[in-house]
C-alpha cells in the first residue's frame, strides 16, 4: 500500500458542499477484458499493473475511502497481493480475489483468517493482509475506509498504473494543500481533484537525488484547521514554527552553556574564530542519526550533559551558543535529500525534517550544521545540499540556497623510478580537500587499524608492495588530509620484443564508466563539484629511450560545466603525465547526459593509453 | 505552560539526584585496565560475560546473563545496543543497563533504562510470534562501557542457549564464563568446539554445576575467504536429552528421536478434501512414471501457491493443515512442504519432510550433536535409483533444483520410523560451469563489435537467475551492471533456460566496443580476455589467522575469436600460461592464424578448507591468474 496516513483529532462542522465524485470502478465488478488480460500492452514485461486506484476524502465524515484494483500478470507480481496497512485492524476492509477459471468468474472473499494485526512496538500497530488464492491472472479488489487523510498519494509506482484518481474535499474549516512532484504529467489537475492515466513503472537510476523527487505523486499538508492557519503562506509557516514548543529549545537556560560561552569569549578572538570554537564545542554532543526540525522535548542542559541529540537538538544548541556570543543567528528549516525537495511555490509545514543555523558576521553568511564529527564549520553535509532552505525569522524570513562552494578535490602524485628489473619504485601521495577529505576520514575510521586499512587498499592490486605508509592531518579537520605511500609496483610493465609498455596512471586509472545506459530520464545529481588531479612522474633508466607518448587532449562541456585535460611531456629522462578532471556544477539534466557520459568515455580511453619505451 | 516547564525541569532534578546518589561509587571497567594485547584491531572489548543457565525441569529453565562491553570507537557503537529475542515460550525480564565513562565513573545507571519491545517480524513475513526486547543506551562519546544484566525465563524448552567466546569480529574478550546448573541426575548434553579447556563439573547433593571459562582473547579481524565467526570462535553448545515444549514431549539424544518428534508434529496434517484428491489424480493420470508424476505435481504446486511467511504454532516447527493451504493458496516453508507431501501421498509416492539449516554461507551443522540446528523445511522424495529434493517456497526454480540456499549440507530427513541425517545434492566442478564463446571483429580505428554466448550452469545458474523475473528495463540494467568493460554499448541480448535437474541459463549478447583496441603510434593493443578477468586477489599478509575456505568448486571456460583489421599484423601475443595448485588450475593460450586470433582460457577453483600456512600460496595463485588475465595482444600496422 502506497499511502501513508495521519489522523486528524479535531472535529469541525462547517463544510462546503463538494461535488461527490463517483468511483470509476465498482468493487467486485471487473471487465472481462481485464480478467482475460495476459500482459499489459503498454508495458509487456510488467509483473503486475494497478488497473485503478481511487481515493476520496470526505470532509464531512473526515474519512478516506480507497478502492484499489490490481492485476497480477506474473509470479513476480505476487508481492502486490500482500498489504501492510499502518495502525490497528480498525479499518473497514473488503477484499476480493477474482479469477477466471474455465471461462467462469470465481470470486473469493478476503476473510479475517488472512488479516493479521501485529503490534510493532508499544502503541504502534500494523495490519497485514494476504489476499487468498492469488494466481497469475488474478484481479484483486481492495476496498478500505478509515478516519483521516493520507499525507501522500503516489500516482506512479514501481509497477505501471493505468488509472489513478484522487479527490480531496475542501471545507471552510479544513483545507489541505497539495504539492505535486515528479516527471510524469497528470491528465487532470484541478483544485481538490487529480487524475493520472497510463503512468509508466518508476525505475531508479545511479547518481539520483531522492527518488521521491522524481516519482509522480502528491503530498498533502494540513493547511487550515478552523481559525488557526497552518501553512497557507510561508509567513504562516514561520509563525507556526516560532509558536511551537519544540522549535529550538523551549528551556534554553544552562549554566554549563554559559560557562562554555564565557571560555570562548575570554579567548578574545575575532567573531569568526569564536564561531568556529563554538561549532567545535557543540560537536562534543554526538548526533544520534535522527533527522528532525524539532528538538527532542528535552532541555538544552540535558542534551549538553547527555552528549547526544537529534539534528535539531545539536543545531539549536549551536544557535543558543552563538546567540550568547552575540553573533547574529537565524534558524533555517530544510528538507534533506532523502526527504525530497521543497516546493518553493507552495507553503508547507510538514515537509521540513532538519534544522540548520545561519550565522552572519559582517557581510558574510555561514550555514552551519554541527552533526558531523569530521566536518569543518564551512562544509555542509551532503544530505543538506538540497535546493533551498527557509529562514525561520519573522523579519528575515526568506529563502537561502543550500549549495556549497567547496569541492570534492583530490590530488594524486606518483613519483617513480623504473629499474632494470622493470619494477617501479618510489612514492605515491594523495592530498584530499573538503568533501574528499571528509569522505576519506569517514571511510578510514571504519577500519580498526592502519593494517586493516592497508590490507583493504592492497586488495585487487597485484604486484603492489607498500613499504611504508604515513598519514597527515587525519584529526586536523581544518587542514587537507594527506597520505604518503612508499611503493614498489611490479607487473606494470608489458614487454613486447625490445619495447616496453607502461600505463602511467597505474592504480588510479578510471576503469569503468558509471553511466552505462545510453540515455537517461532523470538528472545526474552529484551534490557538489569535483576535481581530480593525477600526476605521474617516471624516471627511466639511462639505457632506455622514449618511443611513444600518449598525446595531450582537452575536452570541455558547454559553459565548462565539466572538463577533462590530459598532458604528457618528457624532460631529460623524466616522463610526466597529468590528468585533470573537473565537474563544475552539481546537477546535469537529461539533455546534457550524453555529453557527460562521453566525457567519461574519453577519459577512460586516455587513461588506458600506455607509454612505450625502447632499449637503446 | 506550567506543565511544560515542569516537564522541562524534571530531568534536571532527576539528574542531579542521580549524580548525588552515585557519588563516591568505586570506578568500574576503567579503559586503562584493559590488557594492551586485547586492544589491537578492536572496536570493542568484552570486559566480562557471565551466563548462568539453570534448568529446573524438562520444560523450565532460567538464564541469567551479565555482561559488560567497552566501546572503543564509533565502529563499535552497535555493540552498545542490547537486544534479546523471545517468543511465547520465553520471557525476558529484570533488564538493567548501566553506562560508565572511560574512567569507570557512572554516566547513567539502570533506573532510567528505556526498554523497547518490538515485534521481531521479518520483512517478508506476514505474522510471527517472535518478539524482541531492545535497549539502545544512545551514547556516542567513545570510549565508554555498557553493563547489561537480564534474565530469561523459559516455559517450554527445545533449543538450549549456545555460548560463543567471540560473537563478532574486531571484539576482544577479557573474561567470559558459562555455568549450567541442573538437578542431580539430569542428563545435560553439551558440545565443546575449539575450546582449550574443557568443562569443570562440580556435583553436590542438590545440584550439578558445569563450568566453562575463557580469558584474554584478542580481537580477530575478518579475513577474506574465511569461515563464519561461529566456526572460528571457541564455543559450547548445549542440548537436552528429553524436552517438552507446548505440551509436546520429545527426545533429541539421537537424530532418529528428533526426527520422530518432528514427524509427529506434522502428522495427520496432510488431509485434503475429496474434490482435491480427484483433481490431483486426474492431473497425473497421463504420467508415464513416478518422476513424471512428481514433476507434474511440483509444477502444479508452483502455479497454485505462493510463499508467505506465517510463523505461528509450536516454536515454529508445526505446519498448518494441507487443507488450509489448498484453500488460501499460500503458506510458509513447512506448510508448503507439507502440502507438496500431501499431494504426493494422494498419488501414492512416499516423501519425507526434511529440516535444514539454510543459507548460502550457513555454518555446517554438528552432526555428532543432535539438537535444534535448523531454520527451514524442504521435501525429500526417495526413489529407487535417486533422491529428488524439492524446495517448495519458490515458484520459479526448476524441478529438483536446490541451489546455494540448501545444497551440499547435512539435513534431517524425518519419517514415521524416525529421522536421519542425509547430505543434499552437491553440485560438482563439472556441473558448476560457465562457458563463454564468442567473436570480436576489430576495425582499423580500434572499435570493435562482439557477439558473446555465455552459459551459466549448476550453482552459477543462480548468478543470472534473477533476470528471469525482471522486466525488460531491469534486465538491461542488470546486464549492463554485470559487464565490467570500461566502455561498451549493449546492442541486444537474449536468454534461454534449460530447466534440467542441473539447470542452465544461456545468455546471448551483442555489444559494441568503442576503442577496444587502443592505438598508440603504429600499434594497436587489446586484452583478449574480454569479460572473464579475475578480480578477487586478496591481500598478502604474514599474519593470517583463519583457514582458507572455498565453499564451492567451479570452472570457467572461454573461447573467443578475434578478427583483426586488414592492415594490421600480429606483433606479439601473450605467453601461454598453464599452472596448477591445490586450489585449482589455470591455463590460457592465444594463437593466430592469418587475420584470426584465438583465445582459450580455463580456470578451475576446487572447494575445500585449506590450512593457514597455505594462505600466501593462495594469494600467489590468485595473483598469477589476475596477471595472466591482463595479458595484451599487440598488433602492428603494416602501413
Amino acid at each position: 500500500m502506497k499511502a501513508r496516513y495521519f489522523l486528524i483529532l479535531v472535529l469541525f462542522f462547517q463544510f462546503n458542499v463538494a461535488m461527490p465524485q463517483k468511483p470509476p470502478i465498482k468493487f467486485g465488478e471487473v471487465d472481462m477484458a481485464d480478467l482475460e488480460m495476459t500482459f499489459y500492452p503498454k508495458d509487456t514485461s510488467a509483473p503486475a499493473v494497478v488497473l485503478c486506484d481511487y481515493g476520496y476524502f470526505s470532509a464531512n465524515l473526515l474519512q478516506f475511502h480507497q478502492i484499489r484494483r490490481i492485476k497480477i500478470l506474473k509470479k513476480e507480481g505476487y508481492s502486490y497481493a500482500t498489504y501492510a496497512l499502518p495502525g490497528k485492524f480498525q479499518y473497514s476492509v473488503k477484499g476480493l480475489t477474482i479469477n477466471l477459471e474455465d471461462g467462469k468468474i470465481i470470486k473469493e472473499k478476503l476473510k479475517n483468517e488472512s488479516i493479521f494485526e501485529n503490534k510493532v512496538t508499544d502503541g504502534e500497530y500494523e495490519t497485514r493482509v494476504a489476499m487468498p488464492n492469488v494466481k497469475v491472472g488474478s484481479v484483486l479488489d481492495f476496498d478500505f475506509t478509515y478516519q483521516g487523510i493520507p499525507n501522500e498519494w503516489e500516482f506512479q509506482e514501481k509497477i505501471p498504473v493505468r488509472y489513478s484518481e484522487l479527490t480531496i474535499e475542501n471545507s471552510t474549516s479544513i483545507r489541505f494543500k497539495s504539492n505535486f512532484f515528479g516527471y510524469e504529467p497528470l491528465a487532470v489537475t484541478s483544485p481538490g481533484h487529480w487524475i493520472a492515466r497510463d503512468m509508466p513503472a518508476f525505475k531508479e537510476e545511479a547518481y539520483i537525488n531522492s527518488a521521491k523527487n522524481y516519482i509522480s505523486r502528491s503530498e498533502f499538508d494540513l493547511f487550515q484547521v478552523g481559525i488557526v492557519a497552518y501553512a497557507a503562506t510561508w509567513e504562516d509557516v514561520v509563525s507556526n514554527f516560532r509558536g511551537d514548543h519544540n522549535f529550538l529549545f523551549f528551556y534554553p537556560m544552562s549554566p554549563q552553556l554559559n560557562e562554555i560561552a564565557k571560555k570562548i569569549k575570554e579567548s578574545g578572538s575575532s567573531k569568526e574564530v569564536m564561531m568556529r570554537d563554538a561549532f567545535e564545542a557543540v560537536k562534543t554532543v554526538k548526533w544520534n542519526e535522527n533527522a528532525s526540525v524539532y528538538t527532542s522535548n528535552q532541555t538544552l542542559n540535558y542534551i549538553l550533559r547527555m552528549k547526544i541529540g537529534n539534528s535539531a537538538d545539536i543545531n539549536s544548541l549551536l544557535y543558543e551558543l552563538l546567540n550568547k556570543l552575540e553573533i547574529e543567528v537565524y534558524p533555517v528549516a530544510i528538507s534533506t535529500r532523502e526527504n525530497g525537495t521543497l516546493s518553493q511555490f507552495s507553503a508547507s509545514l510538514f515537509k521540513f525534517n532538519y534544522l540548520l543555523v545561519l550565522a552572519k558576521i559582517g557581510d558574510k553568511s555561514y550555514l552551519l550544521d554541527a552533526t558531523e564529527q569530521y566536518n569543518p564549520y564551512y562544509l555542509l553535509p551532503f544530505r543538506c545540499l538540497n535546493s533551498q532552505g527557509r529562514i525561520i525569522d519573522i523579519e528575515k524570513n526568506g529563502w537561502i540556497g543550500l549549495t556549497s562552494d567547496k569541492k570534492d578535490k583530490e590530488v594524486i602524485t606518483y613519483d617513480l623510478k623504473l629499474d632494470e628489473e622493470l619494477t617501479l619504485k618510489g612514492t605515491l601521495s594523495s592530498v584530499m580537500y573538503d568533501y574528499s577529505a571528509f569522505n576519506f576520514r569517514k571511510a578510514y575510521r571504519k577500519f580498526n587499524s592502519k593494517e586493516a586499512f592497508l590490507d583493504d587498499y592492497r586488495t585487487n592490486k597485484p604486484g603492489l608492495i607498500i613499504n611504508d605508509y604515513s598519514i597527515e592531518n587525519l584529526d586536523s579537520i581544518y587542514l587537507p588530509v594527506s597520505e604518503k605511500f612508499d611503493i614498489t609496483a611490479g607487473s606494470q610493465v608489458i614487454e613486447s620484443g625490445d619495447e616496453f609498455m607502461i600505463i602511467p596512471l597505474l592504480y588510479n586509472q578510471m576503469k569503468e564508466n558509471p553511466f552505462k545506459s545510453e540515455t537517461r530520464k532523470y538528472p545526474v545529481d552529484y551534490g557538489y563539484n569535483k576535481e581530480m588531479v593525477i600526476v605521474t612522474k617516471i624516471l627511466i633508466p639511462d639505457n632506455f629511450a622514449l618511443k611513444e607518448l600518449p598525446k595531450p587532449v582537452e575536452m570541455k562541456l558547454t559553459d565548462n560545466s565539466a572538463s577533462f585535460r590530459y598532458e604528457s611531456k618528457i624532460s631529460g629522462s623524466e616522463i610526466t603525465i597529468t590528468s585533470f578532471f573537473n565537474i563544475n556544477k552539481p546537477v546535469f539534466y537529461y539533455n546534457e547526459y550524453g555529453s557527460l557520459r562521453n566525457l567519461y568515455n574519453q577519459m577512460i580511453n586516455k587513461h588506458s593509453e600506455p607509454i612505450i619505451l625502447k632499449k637503446k | 505552560m506550567l506543565q511544560k516547564l515542569k516537564a522541562a525541569l524534571f530531568p534536571i532534578i532527576l539528574f542531579s539526584l542521580a549524580s548525588k546518589g552515585l557519588c563516591g561509587a568505586e570506578p568500574k571497567y576503567k579503559v586503562s585496565d584493559i590488557p594492551k594485547d586485547l586492544l589491537k584491531d578492536a572496536k570493542a572489548v568484552v570486559r566480562k560475560n557471565e551466563v548462568e543457565f539453570k534448568i529446573s525441569d524438562i520444560d523450565k529453565a532460567v538464564e541469567n546473563v551479565t555482561y559488560a562491553i567497552t566501546i572503543l570507537n564509533e565502529n563499535g557503537i552497535d555493540k552498545s545496543v542490547f537486544y534479546q529475542f523471545y517468543d511465547k515460550f520465553s520471557s525476558v525480564r529484570k533488564i538493567s543497563v548501566n553506562l560508565y565513562d572511560q574512567n569507570g565513573e557512572v554516566i547513567r545507571n539502570g533506573a532510567n533504562v528505556n526498554v523497547k519491545d518490538y515485534s521481531a517480524i521479518a520483512g517478508y513475513s506476514l505474522y510471527e510470534d517472535s518478539r524482541v526486547k531492545f535497549v539502545d543506551p544512545k551514547y556516542r562519546t567513545t570510549p565508554f562501557t555498557v553493563e547489561v544484566s537480564y534474565e530469561i525465563a523459559y516455559d517450554g524448552l527445545f533449543g538450549y542457549p549456545k555460548w560463543h567466546v567471540y560473537e563478532d569480529y574486531n571484539v576482544g574478550v577479557e573474561k567470559s564464563k558459562l555455568t549450567v546448573i541442573t538437578a542431580p541426575g539430569f542428563s545435560l548434553r553439551y558440545k565443546e568446539f575449539n575450546m582449550k579447556d574443557s568443562c569443570r563439573i562440580v556435583k553436590s547433593d542438590n545440584k550439578t554445576e558445569y563450568n566453562w571459562e575463557a580469558n584474554d582473547f584478542p580481537a580477530i579481524r575478518e579475513e577474506p575467504f574465511s569461515l563464519p565467526i561461529s566456526k572460528i570462535s571457541p564455543s559450547v553448545y548445549l542440548a537436552p536429552s528429553d524436552f517438552e515444549i507446548g505440551g509436546s514431549q520429545g527426545n533429541c539424544e539421537s537424530w532418529d528421536n528428533l526426527g520422530k518428534w518432528i514427524y509427529k508434529l506434522q502428522k495427520d496434517r496432510n488431509i485434503l478434501e475429496p474434490e482435491t484428491r480427484e483433481k490431483i489424480l486426474s492431473i497425473v493420470s497421463g504420467a508415464k512414471n513416478d518422476i513424471d508424476k512428481i514433476r507434474i505435481l511440483y509444477n502444479y504446486l508452483q502455479t497454485k501457491v505462493r510463499y508467505v511467511n506465517i510463523t505461528i504454532g509450536l516454536c515454529g516447527w508445526q505446519t498448518i493443515n494441507a487443507e488450509t493451504v489448498d484453500r488460501l493458496s499460500y503458506g510458509d516453508c513447512k506448510a508448503l512442504s507439507n502440502y507438496m507431501k500431501s499431494l504426493l501421498d494422494i498419488v501414492g509416492i512416499k516423501s519425507l519432510f526434511t529440516i535444514v539449516m539454510a543459507g548460502d554461507d550457513a555454518p555446517a551443522i554438528f552432526d555428532d550433536f543432535p539438537s535444534a540446528q535448523f531454520n527451514h523445511a524442504i521435501l525429500c522424495v526417495p526413489l529407487t535409483n535417486d533422491t529428488i529434493w524439492l524446495e517448495c517456497t519458490n515458484q520459479r526454480i526448476p524441478f529438483g533444483y536446490l541451489g546455494a540456499f540448501t545444497d551440499d549440507r547435512k539435513v534431517l530427513v524425518t519419517g514415521e520410523s524416525g529421522g536421519s541425517l542425509v547430505r543434499t545434492k552437491q553440485y560438482s566442478q563439472d556441473e558448476n560451469v560457465q562457458i563463454r564463446n564468442g567473436s570480436v571483429k576489430l576495425n582499423p580505428d580500434g572499435n570493435g563489435e562482439s557477439g558473446l554466448k555465455t552459459s551459466f550452469k549448476g550453482i552459477l545458474y543462480e548468478n543470472i537467475f534473477p533476470i528471469l523475473a525482471m522486466d525488460e528495463n531491469d534486465r538491461k540494467l542488470f546486464i549492463q551492471k554485470q559487464i565490467s568493460l570500461p566502455i561498451f554499448n549493449l546492442l541486444s541480448y537474449s536468454f534461454s533456460e534449460d530447466r534440467s535437474i542441473v539447470p542452465c541459463i544461456t545468455e546471448n549478447l551483442k555489444i559494441s566496443l568503442p576503442n577496444y583496441g587502443a592505438i598508440v603510434g603504429k600499434r594497436m593493443y587489446f586484452n583478449p580476455n574480454i569479460l572473464s578477468r579475475f578480480a578477487k586477489v586478496p591481500y598478502r599478509t604474514q599474519e593470517r589467522k583463519s583457514e582458507i575456505y572455498l565453499r564451492r568448486s567451479y570452472q570457467e571456460l572461454d573461447t573467443i575469436e578475434y578478427i583483426i583489421p586488414l592492415n594490421y599484423l600480429v606483433d606479439k601475443l601473450p605467453d601461454k600460461k598453464n599452472f596448477k595448485s591445490k586450489f585449482g588450475e589455470y591455463s590460457s593460450e592465444v594463437t593466430s592464424n592469418g587475420d584470426k586470433i584465438k583465445y582459450v582460457r580455463l580456470l578451475k577453483f576446487t572447494k575445500g578448507q585449506y590450512p593457514v600456512s597455505d594462505y600466501n600460496s593462495f594469494v600467489d595463485f590468485c595473483e598469477q591468474i589476475s596477471v595472466a588475465d591482463q595479458g595484451k595482444v599487440i598488433l602492428n600496422s603494416s602501413k
